[in-house]
């Protein structure tokens, strides 16, 4: 696996200033904030900790070494994590997913129907990462990058 | 009604294809997985009228080749059909020990009058995270998009651009070894494989041949390797096959079996070397899109060379895409050997896509096209599929 980049990328602060945007646009009537996502391995990981490029070229099928692991289409949760992690749409995402699972050339994420089902397959598959909101956090799984 | 009645249960296969899909997750702790995957186009499309109309070998036309692989095609003055374009393919993969599967995909085709195709089946061995040992059917890696040719997700056209994607072989029997990595800031694939293939009575040559021809094609000692590499923005491909090319008309344009000189079913032709040089550059930058493809294609002793390239742009707005293609093919006579009585085949389209993702594993797509014939006057006067121009709207879905 590539050693964690130490270099931004060059319009770091235009990202931050959507991701913000964004968040504001999540805003119902009801004011719930921003989901504050965490990218999470099982205990028995031997990964410590990861950069957003890392997450995203585990996401986007350029990082064999690591199994991605989605929440389902439905989760509102998925499209914020796409969008803030990877740069592109979770729709983006699953173009270049489906153009390589269905050759043999790359392993598709699994998907876990919630949060909680997800931490139980991340226990069972110590190469494997996965994104839930920070709520959800136990001692069942460990970060490895919080999504400002 | 045949047509019909032959898709009714792949819409029921479509139908519980969730439950497949979800036993994929539910099923991680044994050693033996099943698990299985799908995905449909329902394309339409209709020539729009040029108020000309002409039999071209049982074609009606000006006419629109929109796969050439699987001779579908676009006819003037028929009514809207959805036969060239649509499809559906059902993958079913078998996963022993984490580290062993075997997979088969089988595609139904509008194009095929919805006969069942087996077009992948394969064993693979997962060697390590990094290397992969594949035996088996698959796609033959000609362009980028050749592997995934039949998954309108993956692509933003409704149909692939036929100057570049056009050719009678698209699959191989034969053995790869995979190599996926990364190396600094890239990110890399590399492929080597090997294999023939012949497919009989096939779609290509059935656009040139005629209708209701039969030509049998075959390539043996196929050998290739591409390279994939990719960083941020950019994706680039390098691509390189050889192989021994043949055909054999089985029947004419009249049904008639074709006879050789001492009045035997015509046999194969003699082989041909031919060698294959693929480029594509793809560029994601913001919200720009830019997808471009080369191909060149050397058969030194036949005296003929094929050349095709094709670059779109585009610029993604929220969910929708729009985006503009060229694409060209030309015929040449690359060594010297010109008699005059020679055809030489080229055309080019020109493509206005609207592309709008529904969710995540849909969408669909409004395409325009333009095929104007820029052969040579043997070329117009042999095959006069002439000009055309196409309007086309699908819905792709992954499942």
């Amino acid at each position: 696996m590539q050693a964690i980049r130490t270099s931004g990328h060059p319009s770091r602060v235009l990202q931050t200033l959507r991701a913000a945007c964004y968040c504001l646009a999540l805003l119902g009537p009801s004011g719930i904030a921003c989901a504050e996502i965490v990218v999470v391995a099982g205990t028995r990981s031997p990964t410590a900790s990861l950069s957003k490029e890392q997450v995203a070229d585990v996401y986007l099928a350029k990082n064999p070494a690591l199994a991605p692991m989605d929440l389902p289409e439905a989760s509102p949760l998925r499209d914020e994590f796409y969008t803030r992690v990877t740069g592109k749409s979770a729709a983006q995402a699953k173009s270049v997913w489906a153009r390589l699972a269905f050759t043999g050339k790359a392993k598709p994420p699994k998907e876990a129907p919630n949060g909680g089902e997800l931490k139980k397959l991340l226990a069972a598959t110590p190469n494997a990462i996965g994104y839930i909101d920070k709520t959800e956090l136990d001692s069942s799984v460990k970060v490895l990058f919080s999504v400002q | 009604m045949k047509y019909i009645s032959r898709i009714l249960p792949l819409a029921l296969a479509l139908a519980f294809a969730p439950a497949i899909h979800a036993g994929e997750a539910a099923a991680t702790a044994s050693p033996l997985e099943f698990s299985g995957m799908g995905f449909l186009t329902v394309a339409g499309g209709k020539i729009l009228g040029s108020g000309e109309k002409r039999d071209v070998s049982g074609w009606s036309c000006p006419c629109f080749v929109s796969d050439y692989a699987q001779g579908g095609l676009y006819e003037e003055g028929k009514s809207a059909t959805v036969k060239p374009d649509s499809k559906l393919g059902l993958q079913g993969k078998a996963t022993a020990y984490k580290d062993f599967s075997v997979t088969g995909q089988v595609v139904f085709r509008g194009a095929r009058d919805g006969k069942p195709n087996l077009e992948w089946v394969y064993g693979a061995y997962d060697v390590n995270d990094n290397l992969a040992l594949q035996v088996g059917r698959k796609r033959l890696p000609l362009l980028f998009y050749s592997e995934s040719q039949d998954i309108g997700v993956a692509y933003p056209w409704v149909h692939l651009p036929g100057q570049v994607y056009g050719w009678e072989i698209v699959n191989y029997n034969g053995a790869n070894l995979l190599y996926r990595d990364q190396w600094g800031d890239w990110s890399g694939t590399v492929n080597v494989f090997g294999g023939s293939e012949t497919n009989k009575d096939n779609g290509y040559w059935k656009i040139y041949n005629g209708k209701q021809s039969k030509t049998d094609s075959r390539w043996t000692g196929i050998t290739g390797a591409e390279l994939v590499m990719s960083k941020d923005w950019f994706e680039g491909r390098l691509g390189y096959i050889q192989s021994k090319v043949q055909n054999r008309p089985v029947k004419d344009a009249l049904e008639q079996q074709v006879l050789d000189d001492e009045g035997n079913a015509a046999g194969y032709s003699d082989q041909v070397q031919q060698k294959i040089y693929a480029g594509s550059a793809n560029i994601d930058y913001h919200n720009w899109v830019v997808r471009g493809e080369y191909i060149y294609i050397d058969r030194k002793k036949a005296n003929e060379t094929d050349i095709s390239k094709m670059i779109a742009l585009g610029y993604r707005i929220g969910k929708l895409l729009p985006m503009l293609s060229w694409a060209d093919y030309h015929y040449g006579l690359p060594h010297g050997y010109v008699t005059g009585s020679e055809t030489i085949e080229a055309h080019r389209v020109t493509s206005l896509v609207l592309r709008y993702d529904l969710t995540t594993s849909s969408a669909v797509k409004l395409q325009y096209d333009q095929w104007k014939d820029r052969g040579d006057e043997n070329y117009r006067t042999t095959l006069p599929y002439g000009d055309s121009k196409l309007i086309a709207l699908s819905y792709d879905m992954t499942f």
